[in-house]
């Protein structure tokens, strides 16, 4: 089943001169963690926002073509519909606090307050969500005095408590050292094992070759490349187009544009390691 | 355009309400701070009446009285004064006063009139005519020179208003005019700011 | 706040503020009024406030106080005032409104003063989520309060970094009026930008659902909650019965 859709997509901020996205086509199966790649101003923040319906109703200007997700045009859905099946944790950890909460656990039951839940339901969802983050010796603390990486994690707490089929994370590690970078990605493969449909901006290249299935690399807002991330991180025409590649597929691209030795190419450390144990069978 | 309660108040005007608070209170600070002899605490209730309209502006006045009210409850029937100058102020703000200086200019002194007014009254009606405050010397002036006491309070709350006010209307104008368009286009009475340049571009 | 006054529930505190406040205004003479001062200032000792209570008091009500005695009785010209020295009069008028004004200030003022010192805004907004405030209100209220240090904070590093930078502070009135824009401009600026991403964060967060929303946070109304209520209600009633009839 297909997820999301987008058709033929361009878009225009208001009072813009140029397309800030120009006819954009993909998809996304139900389950995939699809990643999008590419430089700054891209694009890919703009791609999250239209999925969301962010772009035109918050954003307005102009967009043509069509962006469905679970088969229905995101226009029709009501707002409070669309934010129970599609997650968005943004870029910035500092504007995603809520402003009204003086403690992290009201912090991440804020949505499901806002939903309408009863208080016992909330208490365990929110408990659940600290567990699977982490987040048990900050739980008491104000959301407003947290670092950086801390909000960050709050704000993915808050957006996975509502249970949405579809999460769309905005470089969520950006802020983030390499450990709590590395437990993000571990939780993407837990939604991902849960059946979750994952969008992910990220710049982190290795660890996207690890753990997504897709990429689709855009250019100035158009898009470059698209497919499985073994075709993509792999083809060394990602870096013509302002990409780039894992650190272990370039090593053997290097490799291989000499000596012509392995195909496919490794992708990750583990792959690597694989592909040197077996050639020394 | 059509322009209800449920319109003017927008998710994004909601959220200036708090930044159009903290700005008065900073604005007031650094008045202080610069040893101002007149409170500018204002600037943030006309910021945000220009750019999100009468009712949210008056909500700003509001807001900002009752956080100082919470701590001096002397504030809380001053509130009908920055509730007055942040409903003109937006008022002004539809009719689109403050796209040139001419305009500007004389919103201050509308703005002024009606602050005064709200406030000789406040002062009047509550106080008796004095507030322990700084301006109260003037009022003695006039009294000791002969007025009665309503004209005493009425002169100087105008004199003090129309000071305050012009540098509050001064300031958030000039800020007013450097933000950004692509902020301007998201608020509700923003688009008048926008620079004409770029819109026939 | 952790007192047994600070954990009534809020409506409790407000029903019996309003009601000291009705009666201070609808109630002639000065004494019962004046009154209020010493029986609030009680209550906040009881309430584990009543230092900061008197503190608060003396600095912003004892001086208005002063001062609308100072100019009633000496200044502001009555028909009974009489010439003491050069401006300086004498008005028994004066002092009956010094009395009849300050009196109510004195009441008022102390009642709204021991609310909010007992009261955590916490407590109050969710007082006013449970009693069906639009969503919208109480999230402006809360926001306000929870904003106003952070941006306080903000703006100290704001307005160290411009002086660093050489921005006058001192000098002439004009050459300090100059210094307000970039003083606040940078803050405004930053402010509005994390508006709009703080906007669809809320978005994200389900703020614009219609459902009525719950709380994680709880306050309940005890026995004597409505008991206090209950009884603020019959006093408002025998009140009105004894000043109309």
């Amino acid at each position: 089943m297909v997820a999301i859709s987008l058709e033929h997509v361009t878009y225009r901020y208001p009072l813009g001169t140029g397309d800030a996205l120009d006819d954009i086509s993909f998809h996304i199966g139900q389950g995939e963690v699809y990643a999008l790649i590419g430089g700054n101003g891209s694009g890919k923040t703009t791609v999250c926002n239209i999925i969301r319906g962010f772009i035109p109703q918050f954003y307005k200007g102009t967009l043509t073509g069509s962006v469905m997700v679970n088969d229905k045009p995101v226009s029709e859905y009501d707002d409070a519909e669309l934010t129970q099946i599609v997650g968005y944790s943004f870029q910035n950890p500092f504007t995603q606090m809520s402003g009204v909460k003086d403690n992290v656990r009201e912090e991440i039951g804020y949505a499901l307050e806002n939903l309408g839940l009863p208080r016992e339901d909330i208490g365990r969802r929110v408990d659940a969500m600290i567990e699977l983050l982490d987040l048990q010796e900050m739980a008491d603390q104000n959301p407003l005095e947290l670092s950086g990486g801390q909000r960050q994690r709050v704000a993915i707490a808050a957006v996975l408590v509502t249970d949405p089929q579809i999460v769309i994370l905005d470089e969520p590690t950006s802020q983030l050292d390499p450990q709590s970078t590395e437990d993000i990605f571990n939780i993407i493969k837990l939604l991902k094992n849960q059946g979750k449909t994952i969008v992910l901006v990220e710049h982190k290249i290795d660890l996207v070759a690890e753990y997504c299935d897709y990429a689709l690399l855009l250019e100035e807002g158009r898009v470059a490349m698209g497919g499985p991330i073994r075709d993509v991180l792999t083809d060394p025409k990602v870096m013509d187009h302002g990409g780039q590649l894992p650190q272990v597929a370039r090593f053997f691209i290097d490799r291989n544009t000499k000596l012509g030795l392995c195909d496919p190419i490794p992708l990750t450390v583990q792959e690597a390691v694989e592909f040197k144990t077996g050639r020394g069978n | 355009m059509k322009r209800g309660l449920r319109y003017d108040f927008s998710l994004l005007a909601l959220l200036l309400i708090p930044v159009g608070v903290s700005v008065n209170v900073v604005g007031y600070q650094l008045s202080s701070i610069l040893k101002f002899p007149i409170f500018i605490d204002q600037i943030g209730t006309l910021f945000v009446s220009m750019i999100g309209g009468p009712w949210v502006g008056m909500v700003t006045g509001l807001m900002g009285n009752v956080i100082n009210g919470m701590l001096n409850p002397v504030a809380f029937p001053y509130a009908l004064v920055a509730m007055a100058t942040g409903f003109v102020a937006g008022i002004l703000s539809r009719w689109k006063w403050y796209t040139n200086i001419v305009g500007a200019v004389a919103a201050c002194v509308v703005i002024s009139v009606f602050a005064a007014i709200v406030k000789a009254l406040v002062t009047l009606v509550v106080f008796g005519g004095v507030t322990g405050a700084g301006s109260d010397l003037i009022t003695a002036a006039f009294l000791v020179a002969g007025t009665s006491l309503i004209k005493s309070v009425f002169s100087t709350s105008i004199f003090t208003s129309i000071a305050s006010t012009a540098v509050d209307v001064a300031v958030s104008w000039i800020i007013l005019r450097k933000l950004p368009d692509r902020f301007l286009v998201k608020f509700n009475y923003g688009m008048p700011y926008v620079r004409k340049s770029r819109i026939a571009s | 706040m952790n007192s047994a006054i600070g954990r009534l529930y809020p409506s409790s505190k407000f029903c019996f503020v309003l009601l000291a406040i009705i009666v201070s205004i609808f109630t002639p003479g000065h004494w019962l009024q004046y009154a209020m001062f010493p029986f609030f200032l009680f209550l906040s000792f009881c309430s584990g406030t009543g230092m900061k209570f008197f503190k608060a008091f003396i600095s912003s009500i004892a001086m208005i106080v002063v001062v609308i005695f100072l100019v009633q009785v000496f200044i502001v010209r009555y028909p009974d005032s009489q010439p003491i020295w050069g401006f300086i009069y004498l008005s028994q008028n004066g002092l009956e409104k010094s009395l009849g004004i300050t009196s109510k200030i004195v009441a008022s003022a102390s009642a709204i003063m021991w609310y909010f010192q007992v009261t955590t805004p916490k407590d109050m907004v969710y007082a006013m989520e449970r009693a069906n405030w639009p969503k919208k209100a109480t999230f402006v209220v809360m926001s306000t309060i929870q904003m106003v240090p952070q941006v306080m904070n903000q703006a100290k590093t704001i307005m160290d970094a411009q002086k660093s930078r050489g921005i006058e502070t001192e000098g002439g009135v004009w050459i300090r009026l100059k210094t307000f824009v970039p003083m606040l401009g940078p803050l405004i600026f930053s402010l509005i930008q994390q508006t709009e991403e703080h906007a669809l964060a809320l978005q994200s967060r389900a703020f614009l659902s219609s459902a009525k929303k719950t709380s994680l946070y709880r306050l309940d109304k005890h026995a004597i909650d409505w008991g206090i209520q209950v009884l603020c209600l019959i006093l408002f009633i025998a009140f009105l019965v004894w000043r109309i009839f």
